[in-house]
């Protein structure tokens, strides 16, 4: 990419949200063990009227730079919230993912916006869960946030985790649930018995932090049964889904069962 | 690639049944037996045959496969095939001959096997395997093989056909499971809402997801107002304006339609009222050539009426909510305290009134804790409630308490409230009755005055008879005693006493009368004049009475006797106003208002006669003047003062087109003025004073009944009357005048006649006489009765004497009457004669 074409991007991108040219897939995440729905996770796209479908690392770091993250985030958050809830209305009863960004969280509105964006959907909190990176566990700010969050029913997820960035004991005094394993993680540790031993430690370790495991980058049938043996809770990736717009999701469900989300 | 010995064997069926297990056991998002035919071909090739075609019924090629079809591809490989053999001919044959055995066809350059395909239990086609002719022959363990694999075959495509079909089933019914959900979730949320604006934007989320449409809009009316909201699939539902260019995206409502119409890929369906008119639509929006079904005109008809539900359901809470509001402000701005507690008395809820009346503070929930009943009341209270709570019943009681630092009367009553629990919540109502009680004590003293009126002046009438006979008798004694200069000045003294004594039971009499006012033309001088006497005599020896009053002045139209009434009270009360004794002055004048000055009274602009009365007592205070005309407004206390005489003082300057006005100062005294219009010319009539007597008197012959039952007073008359020529027939009662007249039987001029006479009264003898005679005259005598007694008799041939009375007046009042009447004489028709 070109300083050029980076800079018209970052042009084109500051009238994206106005022009509602954002939108979000979902990615399912399948229970290990069952086989069924577990929940999916909210992705950001752009379709830029003429270059069509642009990626987020493209261009979620141009937000993050001016700033304009918050917005979009937040539009991200609602209307997650709002398909989450159609969902629920439908039946099914999975958490909705979504991807919070630092500078988002760091802000003091940001539990307000949460609220706000839950009371106007009807969504549960519970049915929510926000990833964030551990980098915002370094804040004491942040933390708070996340502490008054997670008290409101709020799940909260660590994304890109691999252990020892951070470490598991630096996870026990936070209002954590969910660790998501970083895909290069994943992909280096199905491979070998020396890996298959990580993922077992690591597992270990979650569980004793009471902690779900998700895996992400699950890409074969050999890595997921990997993941599977070694106890691993939920899988997301090209094995089992790649990211659907919503109706695509609804016609992905068919086949999985109401409420419990087991496959049909 | 090389041939490879045709060996397939047993392990032909294993390939097979081992590939088609994936097919059979994967999630059937269809059922194309492509799929199975794929498993059959990679199963099949190269090792049974070198190509392998699938044929429908009618022969026609549907699937084909070949090892060369890397090389050549499937169809030049195919195309050799159906170069040397007509497959579709080899089809048929083999469907019509038997469906159990394969059989072989033999071409130039190839041989075949076709094996026919028989799905539930039809003949659906045939597998065609194909080895060239230099390849081995098709052996009997070929033939077996290949038709227990190709009947295999027709049972997974039976299978995967009904793992399809129930798949779409269970779909099926999940979708149904899940619109259900959907309409009861949306229900339930639909029904908390409290505003058009969230019911549109919830039912639009609902009715895009329950169609699974790319957008929808829900229109709500709502009093003028249209409320719109409109939602894209995978956006937030918003409100838009309906007036703006976004709303001409929402499909338009036809008013007339009950029923859901679909118009440019919008399924409508109209949100109908009570009266079946439209008050919105719920319109979904689907791409493309994706119908709408029959379900789909169903649910948009369920949603619909789940739009019509909430909506009334909101119109209704908003009216039961206008309803409390209403009753909270009614019963928060109620005279009578209202408080409800507990079944122990614990206090959970007042009105302001309550507030006001124990000291608490206005209600608020987190004040509740802090008040407590005042001990008095809850003592009494406990008692009320304990009875109430056993189903008992009290009657109102009464309490006096201290309350709120006064001592107050209190009214209790309670109520139980149920509460659906086993404790029932209790309302008490107190009302404070200490000003009632008091106003009821002062209504009570009043009718105490009145009553003690009452019987004032019945006794006044019987002493006016006395007094009537001593005047009479004393009179009659002057002629008697006439030169005897001693005996005449006794008889005088008489006269004078008995005159003072008649004055008197006039004063007397006139606090009881209630009825209506007759004004007459009242010269405002001679009736204070009349009354002089008595009012010096009421304001004691302590006080001064000074007259000022103008030479003459215009009468004014007033009732003579309430206006003495009012001159007595305001005279009494300025004598009450100077304990120590003062000065009351009477003050009279004729005073000519203009627009202005009239104006500033509330009158009318024209001459006025005057009267100010001022004592130079205690004077009032502001507030007081204000008040004092207020009807039972007294600062005397109980028992002292009625409260009624400035306000019918008030009421009777009124009623004679005047007004009363006061001016005090504290200290130095009060003085009321009275305005009261005077009489212009026309409408004088003769003073209600004494008529001068006249001593020559005409000498009419005349016969006169007179019917009187006091036998004193009746002889009396009689011998004035006698002296004066007339002839006189004496009767007591009503009966006995008639009686008498029937006996005398020649004509009779005139009726003197008591009103109060046992059984039938005067009035009612004179009207029954004179229907018989209509120029007979009537004087009716009274003590107590008004001039009305009179009323119902013919013009100018009746009048009426007050008693006490002097013989004197008794015979001017009958020559008058009989000097202006009219006789019908027997001869004349109709005349007059004066």
């Amino acid at each position: 990419m070109t300083n050029d074409s980076s800079t018209d991007l970052a042009v084109d991108l500051a009238d994206a949200l106005a022009g509602e040219e954002f939108y979000l897939v979902y990615q399912p995440e399948i229970d290990l063990h069952s086989g069924g729905f577990a929940g999916v996770e909210a992705l950001i796209r752009w379709r830029h009227p003429t270059r069509g479908v642009v990626s987020p690392a493209e261009f979620v770091p141009l937000l993050e730079a001016s700033g304009d993250i918050v917005e979009v985030g937040r539009w991200a958050l609602e209307t997650a919230c709002y398909q989450g809830a159609e969902w629920h209305a439908k039946g099914y009863r999975f958490p909705v993912s979504v991807n919070t960004s630092l500078q988002q969280l760091h802000r003091s509105a940001f539990v307000g916006e949460v609220e706000r964006a839950l009371r106007a959907s009807r969504l549960e909190a519970s049915h929510l869960t926000l990833e964030f990176s551990h980098r915002a566990l370094g804040d004491p700010e942040t933390l708070t946030t996340l502490t008054t969050l997670h008290g409101r029913g709020v799940r909260l997820a660590i994304d890109n985790f691999s252990p020892g960035h951070p470490d598991f004991s630096e996870l026990a005094a936070v209002p954590v649930d969910i660790v998501k394993l970083d895909r290069d993680f994943v992909t280096a540790n199905t491979e070998s018995p020396a890996g298959a031993s990580v993922i077992h430690q690591l597992v270990h370790d979650a569980r004793a932090l009471a902690l779900r495991v998700i895996a992400s980058g699950v890409e074969d049938a050999t890595q997921r049964d990997h993941l599977r043996d070694e106890q691993v809770d939920v899988g997301q990736g090209f094995h089992f889904a790649r990211p659907f717009e919503a109706q695509e999701i609804d016609r992905f469900l068919q086949d999985y069962a109401l409420f419990s989300g087991r496959p049909l | 690639m090389s041939d490879s010995p045709r060996a397939p064997g047993r392990s032909f069926v294993l390939r097979y049944y081992d590939r088609r297990r994936e097919v059979l056991t994967a999630i059937p998002h269809d059922a194309d037996p492509t799929r199975l035919y794929e498993q059959l071909a990679a199963a099949a090739l190269p090792d049974v045959a070198h190509c392998l075609v699938v044929a429908d019924a009618d022969g026609r090629v549907v699937f084909a496969r070949c090892v060369l079809a890397h090389e050549h591809g499937a169809e030049s490989c195919l195309a050799t095939v159906a170069a040397d053999l007509d497959l579709a001919h080899e089809v048929k044959e083999s469907l019509m001959k038997d469906l159990t055995s394969t059989r072989v066809a033999q071409g130039a350059a190839s041989r075949v096997l076709v094996a026919p395909l028989v799905v539930e239990e039809q003949a659906a086609g045939a597998v065609v395997f194909a080895r060239r002719t230099e390849e081995p022959d098709w052996s009997a363990q070929d033939h077996g093989t290949i038709h227990d694999v190709v009947t295999a075959l027709g049972v997974d495509l039976e299978r995967l056909r009904l793992r399809f079909e129930s798949r779409q089933a269970l779909r099926a019914s999940q979708r149904v499971a899940s619109q259900l959900h959907q309409l009861i979730s949306a229900s339930l949320v639909v029904g908390t809402l409290t505003d058009e604006s969230d019911i549109a934007l919830n039912l639009v989320r609902s009715a895009r997801s329950l169609f699974d449409g790319d957008r929808a809009a829900v229109v709500v009316h709502h009093a003028s107002e249209s409320v719109v909201a409109t939602v894209q699939r995978g956006r937030i539902p918003r409100l838009i304006d309906a007036t703006l260019a976004d709303a001409t995206r929402v499909p338009s409502a036809r008013p007339e339609a009950s029923d859901p119409w679909v118009h440019d890929g919008w399924l409508c369906a109209p949100v109908l009222d009570g009266h079946d008119r439209a008050r919105g639509l719920v319109a979904t929006h689907r791409d493309g050539e994706a119908s709408f079904t029959a379900e789909d005109y169903e649910l948009a008809m369920l949603l619909a009426r789940l739009a019509a539900t909430s909506l009334d359901a909101l119109d209704l809470n908003r009216t039961i909510s206008d309803n409390e509001t209403r009753l909270r402000i009614l019963v928060d701005a109620a005279p009578v305290s209202i408080v409800e507690s507990d079944d122990n008395g614990r206090v959970r809820w007042w009105n302001q009134s309550a507030s006001r009346l124990l000291r608490w503070p206005d209600y608020a929930v987190d004040v509740v804790d802090a008040v407590r009943w005042p001990a008095d009341v809850e003592a009494a209270l406990v008692g009320l409630w304990n009875d109430l709570l056993a189903g008992g019943l009290r009657d109102n009681e009464e309490l006096r308490a201290e309350v709120g630092g006064r001592e107050r009367l209190l009214a209790l009553s309670a109520a139980v409230v149920p509460t659906g629990t086993q404790r029932p919540n209790i309302l008490t109502l107190l009302d404070d009755v200490t000003d009632q009680r008091e106003l009821r004590e002062e209504v009570r003293h009043a009718h105490r005055m009145e009553l003690r009126g009452q019987v004032a002046s019945s006794v006044a009438h019987d002493f006016n008879n006395l007094i009537t006979l001593i005047l009479g008798y004393a009179e009659l004694l002057s002629r008697n005693v006439a030169g005897d200069e001693k005996s005449e000045e006794l008889v005088r003294d008489i006269q004078a006493t008995s005159s003072r004594a008649s004055t008197l039971t006039a004063q007397l009499q006139s606090i009881g009368r209630t009825s209506a006012p007759a004004p007459v033309s009242l010269d405002v001088g001679a009736a204070l004049g009349a009354n002089a006497e008595v009012l010096e005599r009421i304001m004691g020896s302590v006080n001064t009475v000074v007259w000022e009053l103008a030479e003459s002045t215009p009468p004014v139209k007033v009732d003579a006797d309430l206006f003495e009434q009012m001159i007595l009270n305001l005279s009494i009360n300025a004598r009450d106003a100077m304990p120590e004794g003062g000065t009351l002055t009477f003050t009279s004048g004729l005073r000519e208002l203009d627009e202005e000055q009239a104006g500033e009274l509330g009158l009318r602009a024209g001459p006025f006669v005057t009267l100010r009365i001022a004592d130079t007592g205690t004077g009032m205070d502001e507030a007081t003047r204000q008040r004092c005309f207020e009807p039972l407004f007294t600062t005397k206390g109980p028992f002292k003062g009625t409260g009624l005489g400035l306000a019918s003082a008030r009421r009777l300057v009124l009623d004679s087109g005047g007004v009363i006005t006061c001016s005090s100062t504290l200290g130095e005294g009060t003085a009321f003025t009275i305005w009261l219009p005077a009489q212009v010319e026309s409408d004088r009539s003769a003073p209600a004073t004494d008529v001068p007597v006249v001593s020559e008197r005409p000498r009419i012959p005349a016969t006169i009944l007179l019917c009187e039952d006091d036998a004193a007073l009746r002889r009396l008359a009689r011998q004035v009357l006698a002296r004066h020529g007339f002839e006189v027939l004496e009767c007591v009662s009503a009966e006995d005048a008639l009686e008498t007249r029937e006996r005398f039987g020649a004509r009779i001029d005139m009726l003197v006649t008591d009103v109060v006479l046992p059984e039938m009264d005067g009035p009612e003898l004179a009207r029954r006489l004179q229907g018989e005679q209509p120029d007979l005259v009537v004087v009716v005598m009274s003590g107590t009765a008004s001039p009305d007694a009179v009323a119902g008799l013919r013009q100018n041939s009746a009048s009426f004497l007050a008693k006490p009375f002097k013989p004197s007046a008794l015979v001017d009042e009958v020559i008058g009457l009989l000097s202006r009447r009219t006789v019908v004489e027997p001869q004349e028709a109709a005349g007059s004669k004066r």
